[in-house]
């Protein structure tokens, strides 16, 4: 097997671990500073759902 | 500036969650600006790390990208995610698919800042009819006195107005 | 179950819903609509299900509440490509589950709503597209093609079900 695409794919979805470990810190790191603080500005009352 | 050919037919299907969610005017371009920034950082982020990310998974990184933000701004602002759905039609997506002739366009080609300029302009166009739309309803119930939107065949019927003025533009014909 | 979420999705399916392009499709048949409302309703109630489940464990209700929407984003996504169904029917589950299943209710309940809400995509399609599909043979003005007389159509069968869903749902 051509270990150039062998490095590459790799590499392809060692990025795609990271995007999706970014993502979920991110999401965890929210959730963490609006502990508590429900602003619920846009929440549905007024709304048709 | 010759506006983009897909303005009228990415913006209208994108205002649909809008008469769901029956916001007034300062709510709903809040929402639309949430919209258009997410599909222009959407549009952004995946357009330049397109070639990082195995093919197979591209698109369902996209979805996952989309579904974090939506857990995100329901977490902070208590916003129901139906304004991904928005998002959705806005963005274009071609580029994301496997052998799509988009998707064969390279990253850094030269007709990326017209590409991006045109979502620009597409953006800023969803915004302007979001807020156009708000203020016609808001003018239109007279403060609860004049036409009810609470049945969505009254917005179906507004919305079909404003089709029919932007079909018929006196200087397209 | 809100009707105008009833009324804007089985609009947005009938003109997205499908891979094809809404102008280029052939009329899908009377079983095919009915087969995607199936679909969806199996798939929101397996989602209910499976949310109800997970909820019922002191140990991740409040987790599985808080990211609700990733979850059934999750699931939602998976179960569609199982189905091989478009992108818009997987983000439409995903984005309606939370409002249909607000998770305080019991599994019933939010069943209903599902069934309340595929029903009525399914009759507002079938009034639609059916209405669509007769327009093709009439002569429609060059100035309301397209958008106007789609939206026109919607907001009629809208109001023919509203008759109905007071009763139905």
């Amino acid at each position: 097997m051509n270990i150039k695409k062998v490095a590459v794919r790799t590499l392809r979805y060692l990025f795609l671990i990271f995007f999706v470990t970014a993502l979920l810190a991110v999401l965890y790191g929210v959730k963490r500073l609006d502990r508590g603080q429900h602003r619920g500005i846009f929440s549905a009352e007024g709304s048709r759902l | 500036m010759k506006l983009p050919e897909t303005l009228f037919s990415r913006s209208l299907p994108a205002y649909f969650p809008f008469v769901v969610y029956a916001f007034d005017l300062e709510r709903s371009l809040g929402v639309a600006l949430l919209v258009t920034t997410v599909s222009w950082a959407s549009l952004f982020l995946f357009w330049f790390t397109r070639r990082l990310f195995p093919e197979r998974f591209l698109k369902g990184a996209f979805f996952l990208w989309l579904l974090v933000w939506a857990q995100i701004v329901r977490t902070s602002l208590g916003l129901e995610p139906l304004w991904v759905l928005s998002v959705f039609f806005m963005t274009p997506l071609s580029f994301l698919e496997k052998g799509n002739r988009a998707g064969k366009v390279r990253v850094f080609s030269r007709e990326v800042p017209r590409y991006f300029l045109e979502r620009a302009v597409t953006g800023l166009g969803f915004i302007v009819l979001v807020l156009v739309m708000a203020l016609v309803r808001e003018g239109l119930e007279f403060g609860g006195r004049g036409i009810s939107f609470q049945q969505p065949a009254a917005m179906f019927l507004l919305i079909a107005a404003l089709a029919v003025l932007w079909k018929n533009q006196p200087f397209r014909r | 179950m809100s009707y105008t979420l009833i009324i804007i999705a089985g609009f947005l399916f009938a003109v997205r819903g499908s891979r094809q392009a809404f102008s280029q499709r052939p009329v899908p048949s009377f079983f095919w609509i009915w087969r995607e409302a199936t679909d969806l309703f199996l798939t929101l109630g397996l989602i209910a299900a499976l949310f109800a489940f997970a909820a019922s464990f002191d140990s991740c209700r409040n987790f599985v509440r808080e990211y609700a929407v990733l979850l059934t984003g999750l699931m939602a996504y998976l179960l569609t490509r199982c189905q091989k169904k478009s992108d818009f029917f997987f983000l439409f589950v995903a984005v309606a589950a939370c409002p249909i299943f607000p998770g305080r209710e019991d599994l019933l309940s939010g069943l209903s709503r599902a069934w309340a809400l595929s029903a009525g995509i399914a009759l507002f399609q079938t009034g639609f597209l059916g209405l669509r599909y007769k327009l093709l043979f009439s002569r429609v003005p060059e100035p309301v093609k397209g958008w106007p007389v789609f939206c026109v159509l919607a907001a009629f069968v809208s109001l023919a079900l509203w008759g109905v869903a007071k009763y139905v749902f």
